[in-house]
């Protein structure tokens, strides 16, 4: 990311946004789709997190920072998505995470549909933790950073969010907990 | 292989799976929307300042929280104020005679300290944080230290403070402000719910929060964010399995989305009378995201009669602060713009039923975010004056700023921002 294009882009040029735009899209939709798990729903919160970007790019303190900034604005694009949408659910259908250490220790990856039937009962901002430390591949710190959250925070929902998937991993019995809500 | 890495293997493998280039009608809508859409120069509030160059920001970081974020300095009233009466200091009785700031060395005082991110995304403007002391710089602790983002504090006689904070890491927050109270302990703050005319709360913002005398009602300002709704509100305690009681004057309600000439009207820093029947705001017309003029408004808390005070047009207004007798209502004025490299600030008072506008102090030796001290006998005001932005008082009839000085001018200059300061009699 050429930050000369950036400062340009937030000094109001639009061909440099474009470019921007151009650079940083693919990341976006894939980050996106994989916090959402729907395509539309995905789309719908790139088009908006880039529209803000534009608005909201002359308030960017440091263009080395823009790809950070820019995934923070994704985010919390796909949580007004999210809530748009109305799939949030506070009772959550999980994999009994206490009885996974009595498996007979042979891990069986579970089926694709299953995976993703059960990321989707994750909490978003648990989701979004996931997915930018497994997929885009931060450490919880800069994951942290960019969504502006403690490191803590970060920490404690990677781990709520990792629990529930391993369950699924290991082929557990299913039953509904309440959602406790994390720090 | 152990079980932890396995595990991150198949997550891995799995979250690789699925779509990695974004749709082109995606992009290309993003792109056409913005051909007709200007950049956000100047945050959604009242008081913002333009982007700062790395060159100016030290120069400026006195000013940017004496023009703070929208928020003005509050003396919070005893309650054993009465209409017309002045209220005495529980501690000593200000007089001309006294040393400056010597009744003030046992008050708590609540301010906003402005700290601009030296890491992370780096996200324009500064972040600011609560944090009370003593008027002699002991016992300084920070309140509200789990919320990211805290401004535009007002202080009830008990210590309580009601205060916006923005950005906090809840999933349905939003990015919105919303009210929140801490008592000056320091002990967890509590969530202020406002309810909102969409069926999402998270599409309404709160903010300026201001209590009234007696401290049973407390002001703000809502924002709808879908509609672009501004309307002063407040909510009252009362009795019953309902505790609170909301009421929104309909009568201020002003639109956010822009006319035809890009121009549109924020609204913000509501102050009660002493009385609690009448409410004082400030109404900011923005060009193209840029404040051009800010007026104060006066609406009665049964929404009826909305007027506009007389002062001059053109010219911004703000920052009102009621007087504890009722008579006057304490103003700033940005009266020469704002320039980076000089605080240049008016203050006033207004007669809210003659208008008269009376100046009490200009340029770079007055102060900014002035409000009143219990007993209305002085202000209290940030001002300049020197290298570090500091404390001061002017006695109510205006002249010259007597700033207060404490150990906490070291700590009020390790920031890169200024404060806003709430005092507690």
């Amino acid at each position: 990311m050429d930050p000369a294009v950036v400062e340009r882009a937030r000094g109001g040029d639009r061909e440099a946004f474009a470019s921007l735009v151009g650079q940083v899209s693919d990341s976006l939709y894939a980050v996106a789709f994989r916090i959402l798990r729907e395509t539309g729903s995905a789309e719908d919160a790139l088009q908006n997190a880039l529209v803000k970007t534009w608005q909201q790019l002359p308030h960017l303190r440091d263009v080395d920072r823009f790809e950070a900034w820019v995934h923070r604005i994704l985010v919390h694009a796909c949580y007004a998505e999210f809530r748009r949408r109305r799939q949030f659910a506070a009772n959550v259908r999980v994999i009994d995470v206490h009885r996974s250490g009595e498996s007979d220790g042979s891990r069986v990856l579970a089926d694709r549909d299953e995976l993703d039937r059960a990321f989707r009962q994750i909490p978003l901002d648990q989701r979004a933790v996931f997915v930018l430390h497994h997929y885009v591949g931060l450490p919880l710190v800069e994951v942290a950073e960019t969504l502006g959250i403690p490191a803590g925070t970060a920490r404690s929902r990677l781990h709520y969010a990792t629990q529930l998937l391993r369950a699924v991993m290991t082929a557990d019995a299913v039953r509904t907990l309440e959602e406790g809500r994390l720090a | 292989m152990s079980d932890d890495r396995k595990f991150e293997r198949d997550a891995r493998a799995w979250l690789e799976l699925g779509p990695t280039r974004a749709p082109k009608r995606a992009v290309e809508a993003a792109l056409l929307t913005i051909e007709t859409m200007s950049q956000q120069r100047y945050l959604p509030a009242p008081w913002r300042f333009p982007r700062l160059t790395m060159q100016t920001r030290f120069a400026v970081a006195a000013a940017v929280g004496l023009l703070a974020v929208g928020a003005g300095l509050l003396i919070l009233r005893s309650p054993q104020s009465q209409v017309g009466q002045p209220s005495p200091s529980p501690t000593t009785a200000p007089s001309p005679s006294a040393a400056p700031g010597s009744d003030l060395d046992r008050r708590w005082l609540v301010f906003e300290r402005q700290v601009t991110p030296t890491d992370g995304p780096g996200v324009f403007p500064p972040t600011s944080r609560l944090w009370a002391v003593r008027g002699d710089g002991s016992e300084l602790h920070e309140l509200a230290s789990t919320l990211p983002n805290s401004q535009s504090p007002d202080i009830r006689f008990d210590g309580m403070s009601a205060f916006e904070s923005s950005g906090f890491p809840f999933v349905d927050s939003g990015d919105g402000s919303r009210l929140w109270m801490a008592s000056i302990d320091g002990d967890d703050p509590t969530f202020v719910e406002v309810p909102c005319d969409s069926d999402n709360p998270a599409d309404c913002e709160e903010f300026n929060p201001a209590f009234s005398a007696d401290g049973m009602r407390l002001a703000f300002i809502q924002h709808n964010l879908v509609t672009g709704d501004y309307v002063v509100g407040f909510r009252d305690r009362v009795q019953g399995a309902e505790p609170f009681a909301f009421t929104f004057l309909d009568s201020t309600r002003d639109r956010q989305r822009p006319s035809e000439n890009g121009s549109r009207v924020q609204l913000g820093r509501p102050t009660l009378s002493p009385d609690g029947e009448q409410i004082a705001y400030q109404r900011t017309v923005l060009q193209d995201d840029v404040p051009v003029t800010s007026e104060i408004w006066v609406v009665d808390t049964n929404d009826t009669n909305n007027h506009l005070l007389p002062t001059p047009s053109a010219s911004m207004y703000a920052d009102p602060d009621w007087s504890p007798d009722g008579s006057l209502i304490l103003l700033s004025n940005d009266s020469e713009r704002f320039d980076p490299f000089y605080l240049s600030m008016s203050i006033y008072t207004i007669d809210p039923i003659t208008g008269t506008l009376t100046e009490l102090c200009s340029g770079r030796n007055c102060g900014a975010n002035p409000s009143w001290t219990p007993d209305g006998s002085q202000i209290l005001a940030w001002t300049a004056i020197g290298a570090t932005p500091t404390w001061a008082l002017m006695d109510a009839g205006g002249g010259e700023m007597r700033p207060i000085n404490h150990d906490l001018d070291t700590f009020a200059a390790e920031g890169e921002g200024g404060f806003v300061i709430r005092l507690v009699p």
